[in-house]
């Protein structure tokens, strides 16, 4: 099997495998291009409906152009659109420097709130082995305890496609469909299918955003890529990071660990 | 272009992660972030460089050592790669089976002066009881030896002669030194006797994986799903073909019906072939659910609750002969026990040191009679690979796997 096609099939097979396991899931977007894909998936999965939530953890701070994407593609594709925000977190009018504290505060504790608040037991997230060293030793079942902590030091085991995930009480899993994808499976995947996408991708005036999360911590990349077969061109080139224009990414060493040991995607 | 997993696996220290950084770095695939650190640490001659590209978590980089598997992809002129790291200290053992079951070859790695040791031993044995046949040994750190052509020879030998007991004949054994850089991709100049080819060489002369779609049929029943006004089926197609218009039979309990429409996504096809997600709408999909299998009625799985199995057992706590089990086969779950566990195998001396004993502890591995509480769809692992083989659970952990003996 050609590689994009076994990655989609591999992908629907958990999709479905967290569907049929847990008793309440829900599906991450941030209408970033992964989780874009993921939902695509999702419906490809179940024959072109979504059939479970669709969560946007909002932390006030996105790029005006996503905040329009995500309502005209809920509505088009007829999503059960959920916006969590943390409102403590975003009435707290101090800027937070200290970025681990924001997006603990803004994601992690959003996430929290939401999850209390609708017992979802399942949540799946676009992560990809290959966007951080530490998101390479994650499982497609993962799961997370009573306090959101992840326990890297003790995995489960998961044996071919026997994950054998269940949640116990006031904990959940977060599911990994796209952890076997590269930057480049994405794009790629992203024209095959024809999806739309976030404009913030493409380049204008010499600069284009290659990963989009808060405005504060995204910088854009020197690039003239106007298209997607522009895009997949200068990835094929390139030998810069991804995620080398998301600031949370670049504080102190094991940044990356620590945000993902409290909860963070 | 195909893509093919390969697990590097081998004793605790004998050089895993090191030789993925140094075909990553060799194969021009690493980004700019990382070459950036490699300078800052004064690079080559840092023994931990290359292996912090996948020794991610501090508790890693700090002890020098792997705790969890980790892949990491690269692609060359011949195909896609995706290399499976994994960690060679036996309490990690169900790390080191969790990388290894996504593989579809693997490279064994060996120290040149401290030859095979116990984990070298496991791994190579877990490697023949998951159907891995492709193997490469490495016989690595060639600089710690001088490069010194007769110790190549005796391991290289050692080890062939025991991998050929459990039935892995190697495809190469390479002398290579993953921090100098000799035969990993680049030949060097320091073993001018050998003659192998290097490692990357020795990589893409491995046959791709191929699906068959000329076996049985079988479908994995994920779920069932309203569409189209129906009851859709979702699951998978894991081997031969499945056709619109073609009558279809669901096991265990031999519900014979016929496939209307064949869905990929909302796109309706005729056919669907091994490795396929899809959705079926059946003539009657009344009585089908998670964990029954469609085949056709002439190449029917065996439906059985008595299975003989060979196990590996990764723990936390041991397996009790009688004690109560769960076990998953492709989407099947069924509640059972370990009925008899008629052998405990030595994975270093190949030879038995139990018959009917009365439990199987942590890190070992051997041959059990499973029984469950009602009939399983199962097929002889080396000929079905999924419905071959399966998970062991306790209290809700998976503690163990095996595959079904033909």
């Amino acid at each position: 099997m050609e590689r994009m096609e076994e990655l989609e099939n591999r992908s629907i097979y958990i999709i479905r495998e967290a569907y049929a396991c847990f008793r309440r899931p829900a599906v991450l977007w941030s209408m970033g291009k992964d989780s874009t894909v993921l939902i695509a998936l999702c419906r490809k999965a179940f024959l072109g409906t979504v059939p479970f939530p669709v969560v946007h953890i909002d932390t006030g701070r996105k790029f005006p152009s996503m905040y329009a994407f995500r309502d005209k593609w809920a509505q088009a594709w007829d999503l059960k659109l959920l916006v969590a925000r943390n409102t403590a977190g975003l009435s707290d009018q101090a800027d937070y420097a200290d970025k681990l504290a924001c997006c603990t505060a803004l994601k992690t504790e959003a996430l929290k709130q939401l999850l209390h608040d609708q017992s979802f037991d399942a949540i799946m997230l676009a992560i990809r082995r290959d966007e951080h060293g530490v998101r390479a030793k994650e499982r497609y079942f993962s799961p997370r305890d009573m306090d959101f902590q992840w326990d890297y030091r003790n995995q489960p085991p998961e044996l071919w496609d026997l994950f054998g995930a269940r949640a116990d009480d006031n904990t959940h899993v977060r599911v990994h469909p796209l952890l076997d994808w590269t930057e480049l499976d994405i794009w790629r995947y992203i024209k095959r299918e024809n999806l739309p996408i976030v404009d913030l991708y493409f380049a204008k005036e010499g600069k284009r955003y290659r990963s989009i999360g808060c405005a504060p911590c995204c910088e854009p990349v020197s690039s003239d890529a106007t298209t997607l077969d522009e895009i997949l061109h200068e990835l094929e080139a390139t030998r810069i990071g991804e995620r080398q224009g998301r600031a949370q990414d670049k504080e102190a060493a094991y940044a990356m660990q620590q945000l993902r040991a409290l909860g963070y995607m | 272009m195909d893509d093919l997993h390969i697990v590097v696996a081998g004793h605790v220290d004998h050089g895993k992660s090191t030789i993925i950084g140094r075909l990553l770095y060799d194969t021009g695939s690493l980004p700019q972030h990382v070459l950036d650190k490699f300078e800052r640490a004064g690079t080559s001659d840092d023994t931990a460089a290359f292996a912090f590209v996948t020794d991610q978590l501090s508790e890693e980089q700090e002890g020098s050592f792997t705790l969890d598997t980790a892949q990491a992809h690269f692609r060359t002129a011949k195909r896609d790669y995706t290399l499976i790291d994994t960690p060679g200290h036996r309490e990690f053992l169900k790390n080191m089976v969790t990388g290894a079951t996504r593989a579809d070859a693997a490279i064994l790695v060996v120290d040149a002066n401290e030859g095979p040791l116990p984990q070298t031993y496991l791994h190579a044995y877990l490697i023949s009881m998951l159907g891995i046949r492709q193997v490469i040994v490495v016989i690595n750190k060639m600089d710690l030896v001088s490069y010194d052509r007769d110790r190549f020879h005796l391991l290289s030998q050692q080890l062939s002669s025991h991998l050929g007991r459990i039935g892995v004949t190697p495809q190469a054994v390479i002398p290579v030194s993953a921090q100098q850089g000799d035969y990993i991709v680049r030949q060097g100049n320091r073993t001018p006797w050998n003659l192998t080819s290097t490692l990357m060489e020795a990589m893409d002369e491995l046959a791709p994986q191929e699906r068959n779609g000329h076996q049985p049929l079988r479908f994995l029943v994920q779920c069932s799903f309203p569409a189209h006004n129906r009851r859709a089926i979702l699951g998978r197609v894991t081997s031969g073909r499945l056709n619109q218009g073609r009558s279809i039979v669901f096991g265990p309990g031999g519900h014979e019906t016929s496939v209307t429409s064949v869905l990929l996504g909302q796109q309706e096809v005729d056919m669907a072939t091994p490795g396929q997600s899809v959705g079926l709408l059946l003539e009657d999909p009344t009585p089908v659910k998670r964990g029954h299998v469609g085949f056709n009625v002439e190449s029917a799985p065996l439906v059985t609750d008595r299975l003989s199995t060979r196990v590996f057992w990764i723990g936390p706590r041991s397996l009790e002969a009688n004690g109560r089990i769960e076990v998953l086969c492709g989407t099947q779950s069924n509640r059972g026990c370990a009925e008899r566990i008629t052998k405990v195998i030595d994975p270093i001396s190949l030879e038995t040191i139990g018959t009917e004993v009365a439990r199987l502890n942590v890190f070992q591995v051997g041959e059990i009679v499973l029984r469950t509480e009602s009939p399983m769809c199962i097929d002889p692992f080396d000929i079905l690979p999924e419905l071959g083989r399966f998970a062991i659970l306790q209290n809700g952990r998976i503690m163990g796997g095996g595959v079904i003996a033909g």
